[in-house]
């Protein structure tokens, strides 16, 4: 996910609409001051929660920037991920977070955000995860005790002992080939050199 | 085993990142950096206004919902002051935050460590040059947090 500072890649915020809960003014002002340097010109500034959930029940996002709030705004997310306000239920969530206790770190992990971010946001961290968000169409799940996106950044199967529960996953049992290996000379000529004119 | 529903909703930003015109990625980053340096004056200012709060805080000699005042008002602004050249400040604010979220759950009220970690954040604030000194009272503070943690724990 490592983004090359130097890039002349270009990318687009000027119509994203954005919300922002953030309680501190400050804090406020640095994630705004970095997301306009971004480009982006629509921010929903959000000081509360009350603010936040009436502006979603209101307005459509496309980004999501979301102080934890020592727990609010960990169950702001939450709360979001569980409701029917298409699209805002599934769109893109990041979560931030000056100071975390160890309590509220699994709880920040499992309410349905993308990802979570310790503050001191630095601008190239945010970027890339804006990048990373708006690039990959991420899968979301719902379940009895969890919302929000797939959270898983690796396929390594489903764990031994186990039985998958997605119709993607494969049978731990592989079973024999259902036809003919390929013979070395195919293998052979599949990767044999040839001349290209450019 | 409970239901599992997966599906892969539409993602408008994909759309909206892809349109023409907006901004090269090393524009974005410097423009982005360059207005957090402007930004540091008003950043300092705050931090400062954070410390008279919770020095009239302490002051009150809290209790309760006063720990968990505290608490906010020096939580709140960790963040900004390292991205304005003030990480040490920051690093006394995490500090003093962790120190005060044990006291409002199950360390005892003590005024002295708040009272060392304000002391401390009022000389970097005043001044913020990066030195051996500024270091040594950062982990001394950070020495002090995890005494009184440590000892609750044990």
């Amino acid at each position: 996910m490592a983004l090359n500072p130097e890039s002349r890649a270009r990318f687009n915020l000027e119509q994203a609409s954005i919300l922002v809960l953030e309680p501190h003014a400050m804090g406020m002002n640095v994630i705004v001051e970095i997301l306009s340097r971004f480009g982006a010109r629509k921010f929903r500034r959000c000081f509360t929660v009350a603010e936040a959930r009436e502006s979603v029940e209101a307005d459509h996002y496309d980004l999501m920037m979301v102080d934890a709030m020592a727990g609010e705004g960990v169950e702001f997310v939450r709360w979001l991920r569980r409701t029917e306000l298409k699209p805002n239920a599934y769109v893109p969530i990041i979560l931030m977070s000056g100071h975390t206790p160890a309590r509220l770190v699994a709880e920040a992990r499992d309410c349905g955000a993308h990802f979570v971010m310790v503050k001191p946001l630095a601008p190239s961290a945010v970027l890339e995860r804006i990048l990373w968000l708006a690039r990959e169409g991420r899968q979301f799940v719902a379940c009895d005790s969890y919302a929000g996106p797939d959270r898983r950044f690796q396929n390594l199967g489903v764990p031994p002992g186990m039985q998958g529960r997605r119709r993607s996953d494969t049978a731990e049992d592989l079973g024999d080939a259902q036809g003919p290996n390929l013979d070395q000379s195919l293998i052979d000529g599949l990767l044999k050199p040839t001349k290209v004119h450019l | 085993m409970s239901a599992v529903r997966i599906h892969t909703p539409d993602v408008n930003l994909a759309k909206l990142i892809r349109k023409p015109g907006g901004k090269a990625v090393a524009d974005a980053l410097s423009g982005a950096s360059e207005g957090l340096k402007e930004m540091s004056g008003s950043v300092l200012a705050e931090l400062k206004s954070t410390l008279a709060a919770a020095e009239t805080c302490l002051a009150a000699k809290p209790t309760g919902e006063g720990v968990e005042e505290l608490y906010l008002t020096i939580a709140r602004p960790i963040g900004a002051a390292s991205l304005c050249g003030l990480a040490a400040a920051d690093e006394v604010l995490t500090s003093l935050a962790t120190l005060l979220d044990a006291m409002r759950q199950d360390v005892p009220w003590a005024p002295e460590p708040v009272r060392l970690h304000l002391h401390g954040l009022g000389l970097l604030l005043n001044a913020p040059e990066d030195s051996d000194e500024t270091r040594a009272l950062v982990d001394g503070l950070k020495k002090v947090t995890k005494r009184y943690v440590g000892e609750a724990a044990g």
